[in-house]
């Protein structure tokens, strides 16, 4: 009696000192296990539980990129910009949040606990109630105050908020050629930037985080329009891939792409075609960049360039495959939508291509399907239905950095203490 | 010369009839013997399927020194209940679709073999798969652990897997601030 109590207590001083039992399975195992979690979601929160856990996975890039390319890419729903927030001055207006549905547990614990309805934008001291989504990029929303003409960036996950600062510079549009104008702001990694162009030039502005102010660089040539259209340039969609922003002409001839890094111009021609609805440039899971793009024809066509380099050393983009999706279109959506008879490339990310089975504006009253398709399977599946009367962009999870390296209070962490 | 020649021949006729064994004997840690089918588990390890080919199979039970008995037992357990089973059309398709689903879903007499253990046998079974390079059995027993961390705050893991908590407060906070929507228990 009293021996076997013994032998309990020692057990159980053995087992403290050991620690729990899913400790003795080394790093290397613990990775393997994290690999099969569902998703991003499910990984942050157990990689939360301990020091170890964490650690295990802010130290192996070679386990991130084998989770990324395993998985879809985390996203947690679709961003709807608000209904003409410029034809109506100081009424509040707020982008709309659409949640992608039972996509796990832990997908939704972080709609759950993030700021989706961007309440906290109210809080930002002399701003007006008056938000417009216009870019989307790694976890963080770019959103625009018409009425005050400034931009904010915010995460709604963290619901973290940069300070608000002014839209465009008086510079600009300095030494500019007859007509011109400004597209939309977009989101560099950690800065933003505005894109000028006139009759036949473009022109960068960026605006530095580190600095707080606005860089003017110079006007820069490209091959001039067909159109007879002031606005060359499309200016929707967010185009962002592999560190390159990129714009189509509006008559669908070239390709503007910019580098983020040297905030150098390139201009490449595209393959010629009797029309396209609608087009977006991504990187493909393995990192490669693409072009996704459905054209005007009847059929339900998804088309995908690739950038080849042709024997005069120059590069452009080839048509790599069409895939037909009407076969897998009406099983997926079988009975729910009479006659899918458009599809619209709305975004592509990490090999995902999502897309709705109407073209914008063109039924406001009834809802179409939004769906999301895998580059690599060609596999379709359902997000959610509802009336598509303005344009999206989807948000999608990104790594949190105490999960990409050891950061603030762990920067100095050494081994792991298991 | 001759001498060696003689062993080498007593050598080939051991070989010759431990080849013709259709099971190989496998002793644990603690000194416990198993017999196991010579083809499962030449298929289902990658490490035993080296030893039985080059002829590194002991007779009288190959040491594995690094598997405990009740590992082994489950090891073995497992080859043999794979032996028996005929694939389901549910694994043969979904080995179609591998790109999007790397791992295949473990079928419902592999969901029902993990789901008896405790969380000691478990780990130690993940331990001796890895160690066997038995790929299919590793895949199983990884999926059910990760199975358990599904859909939880990092309190529930906690709770689930007998985890202190050894953040410090400070390093908790930051947590907090980047991840807070990561805490709330469902």
């Amino acid at each position: 009696m009293n021996g076997g109590r013994k032998r309990r207590r020692r057990n159980r001083r053995l087992k403290a000192r050991r620690g729990p039992p899913i400790h003795k399975l080394g790093e290397d195992l613990l990775l393997e296990i994290f690999l099969r979690l569902p998703s991003l979601a499910t990984l942050v929160r157990a990689a939360l539980t301990c020091r170890a856990w964490r650690h295990a996975v802010a130290s192996s890039p070679s386990f991130r990129r084998r989770f990324r390319a395993a998985h879809p890419p985390p996203l947690l729903g679709l961003f709807f910009e608000p209904h003409g927030p410029v034809q109506a001055p100081n009424t509040p207006v707020f982008p709309s949040f659409v949640p992608a549905r039972r996509r796990g547990r832990d997908l939704t614990a972080a709609v759950r606990g993030g700021d989706f309805f961007l309440t906290s934008l109210e809080d930002l001291p002399n701003e007006g109630p008056c938000w417009d989504i216009v870019d989307c990029c790694r976890g963080c929303v770019l959103l625009m105050n018409w009425d005050d003409e400034s931009l904010v960036v915010f995460n709604p996950l963290t619901r973290w908020s940069a300070d608000v600062f002014d839209l465009g510079h008086e510079d600009m549009f300095d030494g500019r050629r007859g007509h011109y104008a400004q597209v939309r702001p977009r989101l560099l990694i950690s800065d933003d930037m505005l894109l000028a162009h006139d009759e036949c030039r473009i022109r960068a502005t960026v605006f530095s985080s580190d600095t707080w102010e606005w860089s003017v660089l110079p006007w820069v040539d490209v091959p001039a329009s067909s159109g007879d259209d002031e606005s060359w340039l499309q200016d929707d969609g967010g185009m962002q891939a592999n560190g390159f922003l990129y714009w189509v002409y509006e008559d669908w001839k070239y390709l503007v792409s910019l580098d983020a890094s040297t905030m150098e111009f390139c201009v490449t021609e595209l393959p010629h075609s009797s029309g396209y609805s609608s087009f977006c440039v991504r990187e493909t899971k393995d990192g490669t960049t693409c072009i996704v793009l459905s054209d005007d024809s009847d059929d339900l066509n998804i088309g995908v360039l690739m950038p080849t380099r042709g024997d005069d050393g120059v590069e452009k983009w080839v048509l790599d495959q069409i895939d037909l999706l009407d076969t897998e279109l009406t099983r997926l959506l079988n009975d729910l939508v009479d006659e899918p008879s458009d599809l619209l490339v709305l975004a592509v990310c990490d090999g995902y291509v999502y897309l709705s089975t109407s073209e914008m504006y063109h039924d406001p009253q009834t809802p179409c399907w939004f769906l999301s398709l895998c580059l690599e399977t060609m596999t379709l599946e359902r997000l959610f239905r509802r009336t598509f009367d303005t344009p999206v962009h989807p948000y999608i999870m990104a790594w949190p950095p105490s999960l990409v390296g050891n950061f603030g209070r762990f920067a100095l962490e050494g081994a792991p203490s298991h | 010369m001759e001498v060696d020649k003689g062993k080498g021949e007593a050598e080939e006729t051991r070989k010759v009839a431990e080849a013709d064994r259709d099971t190989v004997t496998l002793k644990s840690s603690d000194g416990k013997l198993f017999e196991v089918s010579k083809e499962a588990a030449a298929r289902l390890s990658t490490v035993l399927a080296g030893m039985i080919a080059g002829g590194s199979i002991d007779d009288n039970g190959t040491d594995l020194k690094q598997i405990g008995s009740e590992a082994l037992e489950n090891v073995v357990d497992y080859c043999n209940k794979h032996a028996n089973s005929i694939p389901s059309a549910a694994l043969i398709s979904s080995s179609i679709s591998f790109n999007t689903a790397p791992f295949k879903e473990p079928e419902e007499w592999e969901r029902k073999f993990v789901d008896r253990l405790s969380h000691d046998a478990l780990f130690d079974l993940v331990e001796a798969a890895n160690f066997l390079g038995m790929e299919r059995l590793l895949d199983v027993t990884c999926h059910k652990i990760s199975e358990m961390m599904k859909g939880k705050s990092p309190d529930q893991i906690r709770e689930v897997f007998n985890i202190k908590n050894d953040y410090t407060k400070e390093e908790l906070e930051e947590i907090r601030q980047e991840l807070a929507w990561a805490f709330y228990d469902d």
